[in-house]
């Protein structure tokens, strides 16, 4: 089952996701590619409402019924959305799988560990029970539990938020899919407890050669993870590189945006962070123009009116933006904007300033 | 182990409030000698003892005047003492399993009981057997598609079933499966178990599909709940098909308003059980009652007080337990 040379493990292509409400139309996703080799991570960023886990849903086929989807997905040659209409079995869980969030919400409360580890072997693989309670055993050992096999008839309600994050992923594991979806993994979690859990996911990733989505409104979740980084926004692509590209040649204003509100280490202590004024836009208002442009230090009237496409920037580095971070026009309209200390979507300039939270500030 | 203990102390606690409420309702709104003696317990045997006026029979009923007659019955059944004494006596009796004997007819309460409860109770089984072997497929396949056809079309049949009475529903469901189809017996067989089964049949839906719909309505909205949940989502992630979330992971904590109307809905089933032993005559113990109480038959009431209040606070004691079997969650509180 080796994936041939050149051909991505998963391809989606131009994929679009809507949710017909009352209101109208929400496109959550619009328009969003990507590949994925077998054993690389990509890493999908962006704030909530972005698109991200919607994208993650339907690569899975978690949308409700009344998700209208268009575009291809593709796994290993196989058309995932046929897949999903024909009711395929043992393919979600055994080729890939997804952990979510919330560890407290994703296990059954009334249901031992062991047995919810176990279940996917049963069912997928048909390994007696026997078999299955050893195995589910083993995964917990490699996600590095304490006495796992004391662990596998407690029930949820027993372990901490880490310790249940890892049964999450082990349950993930249990049938080694070849794509993990990680989907903000570690936000519900405590700081001290992130790192673990992300290092213990890249491991595995490398141990099994496998290959990983991982998704988070982090920058510094994804810097030295991801081989690769796309940036949504709206349930657009704003900007997509391979990570080192993405951060030395950073073109979206967004994506800048997105790396300044998190702090750095190697910032000196109390710097301001700085936030992104304003808040994502309502997806049934899709604008003509660039969806961040009310949002946007950079903004100029062209943004206002038209979309930007998703243009190359070489390296097969891509950046959907009238005036990218680093170009001439993009400093002249930041420079502009901050001579009239308002932007052409009547943003005020300030905003990006005197509203910033003093990072490391005892209050 | 202090949980069982508290439930322990509140059912006794409970059972007396119910005895003593019941005891000093027919003693004070009834007149127990007069229901033993009947007439004479009017006479006024202080007069009659001072030779001022005749008792009513004359002097001599079989050698003993009436005074005798009421005094000896007065003794017996501790009439001359007061209401708490009263009860504190007869308390101490069914304590030891001696619920007195009718008035009308000089029958043990017990052996009544024991005559007439299994009937009831079998009815009851196997109405509540009924109405969650019904509920729950019927649940499940609403809350899969909630607002779907099936599920519109559910609602619109567990309300109809709900509104109409179990009287109606007796006759209607003897009208034509007694009357008209004869398949089932018009009175209850006492042959052997499957006769017994099959006169429970009729009689046991009456009282079911109410409860049937009551608990359909419950499970529904906890499954569809539970549904929304993130761990069956991870369920899907994992590759889990719908029936074996639906059973395997979703059922089991959505069943907590089923299993605590379950409990409650005893007490409504004795009250319906009067009205089906009559439409189906099955010999139980809810037209025991019926006749006890028109008769004023005070031990048989009673002792029959006793034995339903006492079923029914160990069924809701037992649903206490049963919580903690659904969600492990409950017994950390323990």
């Amino acid at each position: 089952m080796a994936v041939t040379d050149g051909s991505p493990l998963l391809s989606v292509s131009d994929l679009r996701v809507g949710f017909a409400t009352e209101r109208g139309l929400v496109r959550a996703v619009d328009g969003v590619s990507f590949d994925l080799a077998a054993g690389r991570t990509l890493g999908i960023v962006g704030e909530s409402g972005s698109g991200k886990s919607v994208t993650a849903k339907t690569i899975m086929n978690l949308l409700p019924s009344y998700a209208r989807v268009e575009g291809s997905v593709t796994f290993d040659g196989r058309d995932v959305r046929a897949l999903a209409s024909s009711g395929a079995r043992h393919f979600w869980g055994v080729e890939m799988t997804m952990v979510f969030q919330d560890p407290m919400t994703s296990l059954n409360p009334v249901k031992k560990v062991g047995e919810q580890i176990a279940e996917s072997l049963r069912v997928h693989l048909k390994r007696s029970r026997k078999e299955a309670r050893d195995e589910a055993g083993d995964l917990l050992e490699q996600v590095g539990i304490p006495e796992p096999r004391k662990r596998l008839t407690q029930y949820p309600h027993e372990l901490s938020g880490g310790l249940r994050q890892r049964v999450v992923i082990a349950m993930a594991l249990a049938c080694s899919p070849r794509l993990l979806i990680a989907d903000e993994p570690t936000t519900a979690l405590d700081v001290t407890v992130q790192k673990h859990i992300l290092d213990l996911l890249d491991g595995l990733r490398e141990e099994r050669g496998m290959a990983m989505i991982l998704i988070t409104h982090d920058l510094g979740v994804v810097r030295g993870r991801a081989d690769d980084i796309m940036v949504m926004y709206a349930g657009r692509t704003m900007e997509q590189a391979d990570t080192d590209t993405l951060f030395s040649e950073m073109r979206h204003p967004y994506t800048e945006a997105l790396l300044e509100t998190i702090p750095r280490i190697d910032m000196p202590s109390h710097s301001r962070l700085v936030p992104i004024p304003g808040r994502p836009p309502d997806v049934i208002e899709v604008s003509t123009g660039c969806p961040f442009a009310p949002r946007c230090r950079s903004c100029t009237d062209v943004c206002l009116t038209e979309r930007p496409t998703l243009d190359e920037q070489g390296h097969g580095h891509v950046c959907a933006c009238h005036g990218p971070v680093g170009t001439d026009v993009g400093a002249m309209a930041r420079s502009a904007n901050e001579a009239s200390g308002v932007t052409p979507a009547g943003l005020d300039m300030a905003a990006f300033g005197s509203a910033g939270v003093e990072a490391g500030d005892g209050s | 182990m202090r949980f069982l203990a508290h439930r322990l102390a509140a059912l006794v606690a409970v059972l007396l409030a119910v005895t003593a409420l019941a005891f000093g309702a027919l003693n004070i709104l009834g007149d127990p000698l007069f229901n033993v003696v009947g007439f004479i317990a009017s006479v006024d045997c202080d007069a009659v003892l001072a030779g001022e006026i005749e008792d009513i029979s004359g002097q001599t009923a079989g050698g003993r005047g009436d005074c005798e007659i009421v005094e000896a019955a007065r003794k017996e059944h501790r009439l001359d003492r007061a209401l708490p004494v009263r009860y504190t006596y007869w308390l101490g009796d069914i304590v030891r399993g001696d619920f007195g004997t009718s008035f009308k007819n000089e029958m043990p309460v017990r052996q009544v009981i024991a005559e007439k409860l299994p009937k009831t109770v079998l009815l009851m089984v196997v109405a509540e057997v009924m109405g969650v072997v019904i509920s729950i497929p019927w649940a499940v396949a609403a809350a899969y598609r909630a607002n779907r056809r099936f599920d519109r079309a559910s609602t619109v049949t567990s309300f109809g079933m709900l509104a109409i009475p179990n009287f109606a529903m007796g006759i209607i469901l003897f009208y034509f499966f007694v009357v008209r189809w004869q398949v089932f017996p018009s009175r209850f067989e006492d042959t052997d178990l499957f006769a017994r089964l099959k006169s429970m049949v009729l009689p046991g839906l009456t009282l079911g599909l109410p409860l049937a719909a009551t608990y359909q309505r419950l499970l529904r909205t906890d499954l569809i709940t539970t549904l929304q949940e993130d761990f069956v989502q991870m369920a899907r992630a994992k590759g889990m098909s719908d029936r074996w979330i639906m059973f395997r992971h979703v059922l089991r904590p959505s069943l907590f308003s089923l299993v605590t109307v379950f409990g409650l809905s005893t007490a409504g089933l004795i009250g319906g059980s009067l009205v089906v032993e009559n439409i189906f005559s099955i010999p139980g113990l809810g037209r025991a009652v019926v006749e006890a109480v028109i008769r004023d038959d005070f031990p048989i009431v009673l002792g029959s007080v006793v034995v339903i209040a006492t079923g029914f606070v160990v069924i809701n004691f037992t649903v206490d337990v049963v919580y903690s079997f659904i969600d492990p969650r409950v017994r950390r509180d323990g």
